[in-house]
């Protein structure tokens, strides 16, 4: 997975425009004048740098040169899927209040230190880790890393900042639930995972108001460890010089041999049902249809970029294609394949007006059957490929975005020679193989599906698909 | 390394904030009237591409409300040449991606991809500068995909863009700044073919266009290139622009709105800000991120932590739809924030004007003040840090102030603004007068869901 970008703003805006495609399966009629791509210029991978220093903390260091920019992640081991069962939301709150307060300097001093050295901080937890980062000035980076190490080290949560932070997170619980998606996504999220800790995406209020400071110390420790822990430093500064600096912040980090209990495998066996959240006076239904997939580091990778790719992906895609540039039912359908540690997702989401519900979903599950039963096009292959490729290459154009990228590998249970396996890993991905990933995990009838919608208006026409279990989330 | 990173790294690893930097920037125009701007940058295989026409939501034609957006949406359907779809499928299939956006003073069209897609794109750019597919079904089918975009971003949605839409059609006079760009269903609906091929055939011209490009790119060749390919679109007669300035408002405006979706209730205040060609716009942009510019900022330190009655609140010169560097006209200075139920918004316009009258009276510290500014410059290094915001950049100031080179300036132009500066914009133009705010409250029937 990639570390998750925490926002401080509630509302992002797209005011975004279109995509069109031609006729997916129609052959393809040669544009006039049209120049064919030029040469692809060989790949330069970076040179990674990796090192573990004594207290068993592992450091991956490249220097980037270009922009006076340096940008550093401290990642841990453990998430919110090791929040205990009684406390879950508590890594929401731990990453709100992680660099809120250290033993030397207060929220505001650490937001205004940062701010005189160009920097921002970001603290955030996935299911499987929680992690510190800083971007800022390369001519800075002592500075910028010696507040990294402090907020890891020494954070103090502070009572009133604690206080602060469950507060705010009951007001943004209740200002999350207006939106279509909040209860959707626990309800789809159960009935994938049922009882797994994977299952919570949304924290229950009374829960969080009970949450308190020795709790936050206890899962601070436990996580924040240096053998449980890596940093990324990727930026204009000699990889000697990181090394150097890594050593005098947090060589006498040590271990509080707190062993925190590993979270079981996820399930990974699709269990299809139709639920739907009832929401009056909705004027759209939003529509997920998806299914638990294998972890991170299985054999399927590549193969399933490359399907859902075709499926969905990607603006070209079937499914874009079909429901928004033919049918006009929606504005942006979306589907992703998530990996985890312990598993993963595969999920399709649209919005869509509530007459069509019914004829989304149709064509929905008439794209994956025919992903299921029919081979792809060579140009729909080589063109998903070619766009995975590129998408690589763009992703790790700035030393942020590829300080991100390696630290979703290493969380993943990957190394820096990952980079280097995956073009290979996507160009060696054939047509059968992608007509064995729809059979495997993408026919229709393996798919779970959770709506949230007026009930009184799309009811009827979703009873056309089976029982429909109206839930409470 | 390349010259532009190479001078960059020499002035910024000083104790001073660089200031005279000097990013590789070419500029060649075409007979038609069409601009080019190149700037070479060899670190990573890929480039950046934006091409801006000058026409956004202030151009549109009256009665015709969110035709500009739509008309976007229809830049994307195709062409006698290259079938709907094309586009999108090129530019995938060469490995990158693409959007467009509208704004107030242009619209544009972007793209990033590995250098080896470079030459399709940039005729594809020509094709659909020089005619589209004009059907009436490819006009339909957009209208339903905008109305879709309506309902996930405005009507389904809590707070739906009030502090955008709402706020300026309460603080502008003018209908090109007032009305709402995302437009009314009853203007689309009227939307005709006609209204199509009249605004691609006035607007989407060689000489109303930039186009720029950032990258991994000979700049010579690819002049070449884009002579071969746009050198014999014809250029247009652009009709002369309506003069959209505004004074400042003389008395505050207020108004109090219902929210059908939203649970916890929001307030959104703007103060009318003056175009770029003013003396106070670059003071204003850092006053603004001095007030609302993330965790450090004086009304966050004031609102969220201090009096812990809001639970955010961001903005700036120009939020949402974009920053100092793209407007070519008024804009606004917005603060939007939720507020926690239980008391009432106006305690907290009062807290925040409270904030804004201090540094209007006593002014900044100098050294609060040299934060902010090294944020900025720091922040808009990490956004040209990627090849596509920087050809963005170079094609919206080239088009807006036929100056690529402001980029260049920036910087500096942060950098220069004093105290005395901001004490000055603060108390002209963030005043109560010039003041409009909308109070966002919950509809009854969520209220009653939380008792």
């Amino acid at each position: 997975m990639k570390p998750i970008r925490l926002s401080t703003a509630l509302l992002t805006l797209f005011l975004f425009l279109g995509g069109g495609l031609a006729l997916a399966g129609k052959a393809d009629v040669p544009i006039e004048g049209l120049p064919a791509y030029g040469k692809d210029k060989p790949l330069v991978l970076p040179q990674v740098v990796e090192k573990k220093l004594p207290n068993g903390l592992t450091l991956w260091l490249i220097e980037r040169k270009g922009l006076p920019l340096v940008s550093t992640y401290l990642a841990v081991k453990g998430g919110s899927a090791m929040d205990p069962r009684e406390r879950i939301g508590l890594s929401d709150i731990l990453s709100e209040t992680i660099s809120a307060g250290t033993k030397t300097r207060s929220a505001r001093q650490i937001a205004e230190e940062l701010q005189s050295l160009g920097a921002d901080i970001e603290v955030g937890t996935g299911k499987d880790i929680t992690y510190i980062g800083i971007d800022g000035l390369s001519s800075a980076a002592d500075k910028l890393l010696e507040i990294l190490a402090d907020t890891a080290r020494n954070a103090s949560f502070p009572d009133n900042e604690v206080k602060l932070a469950i507060e705010n997170k009951l007001q943004s619980i209740i200002a999350s639930k207006s939106q279509p998606s909040y209860d959707l996504n626990q309800v789809f999220h159960h009935r994938l995972f049922g009882e797994h800790p994977y299952a919570f995406v949304n924290p229950q209020p009374e829960v969080i108001s009970r949450i308190s400071r020795p709790e936050l110390i206890k899962a601070y420790q436990q996580r924040f460890q240096p053998n449980r822990a890596i940093l990324i430093m990727v930026g204009d500064l000699p990889t000697g010089t990181m090394e150097t600096l890594a050593m005098h912040h947090l060589g006498d980090w040590k271990n509080t041999g707190a062993t925190p209990k590993e979270i079981p495998a996820a399930p990974a066996h699709a269990q299809p049902s139709l639920a739907l959240v009832d929401r009056p006076h909705s004027v759209q239904s939003t529509i997920y249809v998806g299914r638990p997939m294998p972890a991170a580091g299985n054999p399927d990778e590549f193969s399933l970029k490359v399907a859902n790719t075709i499926f969905g992906g990607a603006f070209s895609s079937r499914l874009t294609q079909n429901i928004r540039e033919d049918k006009g039912y929606t504005y942006s359908p979306r589907t992703s394949v998530t990996e985890w540690a312990k598993g993963g997702m595969f999920r399709i989401s649209a919005s869509v007006r509530n007459q069509v519900t019914a004829a989304t979903l149709v064509e929905i599950f008439y794209e994956l059957d025919r992903l299921a039963t029919t081979l792809p096009e060579d140009e729909e292959l080589s063109r998903a490929q070619r766009y995975l490729k590129g998408k690589f290459l763009l992703a790790n154009e700035t030393s942020s975005s590829l300080a991100a990228t390696l630290t979703g590998y290493w969380i993943d249970g990957k190394t820096p020679a990952d980079l280097a396996r995956y073009v290979p890993g996507v160009e060696a991905v054939s047509k059968n193989d992608v007509l064995a990933m729809g059979r495997k995990y993408l026919s229709s009838r393996q798919q779970s599906i959770a709506i949230s919608g007026d009930a009184s208006a799309i009811r009827d026409q979703l009873s056309l698909f089976g029982k429909v279990e109206v839930v409470q989330p | 390394m390349n010259r532009l990173l190479l001078n960059l790294a020499v002035l910024l690893l000083g104790t001073q904030m660089a200031s005279a930097t000097s990013m590789p920037i070419q500029t060649f125009k075409l007979d038609n009237g069409l601009t080019l701007v190149v700037s070479e940058d060899h670190s990573s295989p890929t480039f950046g591409l934006s091409i801006a026409y000058h026409v956004g939501f202030r151009l549109e034609p009256r009665g015709r409300t969110g035709f500009a957006h739509l008309f976007e949406h229809m830049m994307f359907e195709g062409t006698p040449k290259a079938p709907k779809g094309s586009f999108v499928k090129i530019i995938q299939g060469g490995g990158g991606s693409l959007n467009g956006s509208t704004r107030y003073d242009y619209t544009n069209y972007i793209s990033t991809a590995p250098v080896s897609a470079l030459e399709p794109v940039l005729w594809l750019e020509a094709d659909r500068m020089r005619h589209l597919d004009f059907s009436e079904e490819n006009l339909d089918n957009q209208r339903d995909v905008v109305k879709e975009e309506i309902r996930v971003n405005v009507k389904n949605k809590p707070y739906g863009l009030f502090f955008w839409t709402d706020l300026a059609a309460l603080a502008f006079d003018k209908w090109e700044n007032a009305h709402d760009g995302y437009g009314s269903f009853v203007d689309l609906d009227k939307a005709s073919i006609e209204d199509v091929k009249h605004f691609h055939k006035t607007y989407y011209a060689p000489n109303n266009a930039v186009l720029a490009i950032a990258g991994d790119v000979d700049p010579e060749q690819v002049y070449q290139s884009v002579k071969k390919y746009f050198g014999d679109i014809p250029a247009a007669q652009i009709p002369p622009r309506a003069d959209v300035t505004e004074p400042l408002n003389t008395k505050e405006r207020f108004r109090e709105e219902q929210d059908q979706h939203a649970s916890v209730p929001a307030l959104a205040i703007g103060w009318k800000m003056p175009g770029p060609d003013s003396p106070d716009y670059y003071p204003l942009a850092v006053l603004g991120e001095l007030l609302l510019g993330g965790d450090a900022s004086l009304l966050h330190q004031k609102l969220v932590k201090e009096k812990q009655t809001m639970l955010s609140i961001s903005g700036g010169m120009g939020w949402p739809l974009g920053d100092p560097l793209t407007f070519d006209g008024p804009s606004l200075m917005v603060a939007f924030g939720l507020y926690k139920p239980k008391h009432e918004a106006t305690e907290d316009v009062n807290s925040i004007q409270q904030v804004i009258d201090d540094i209007a009276r006593k002014g900044v510290a100098s050294k609060r003040l040299k934060a902010v500014q090294t944020k900025m410059i720091a922040d808009y290094y990490k956004s040209i840090a990627r090849n596509l915001k920087r050809a963005d950049y170079l094609a919206i100031t080239q088009l807006l102030h036929g100056d690529a080179d402001l980029l260049n300036r920036y910087p500096h132009l942060i950098e220069k603004v004093t105290p005395e500066d901001i004490q000055r914009v603060a108390t002209k133009y963030l005043s109560t007068n010039n003041r409009s705010w909308i109070d966002r409250k919950i509809a009854p029937h969520q209220q009653e869901k939380q008792q």
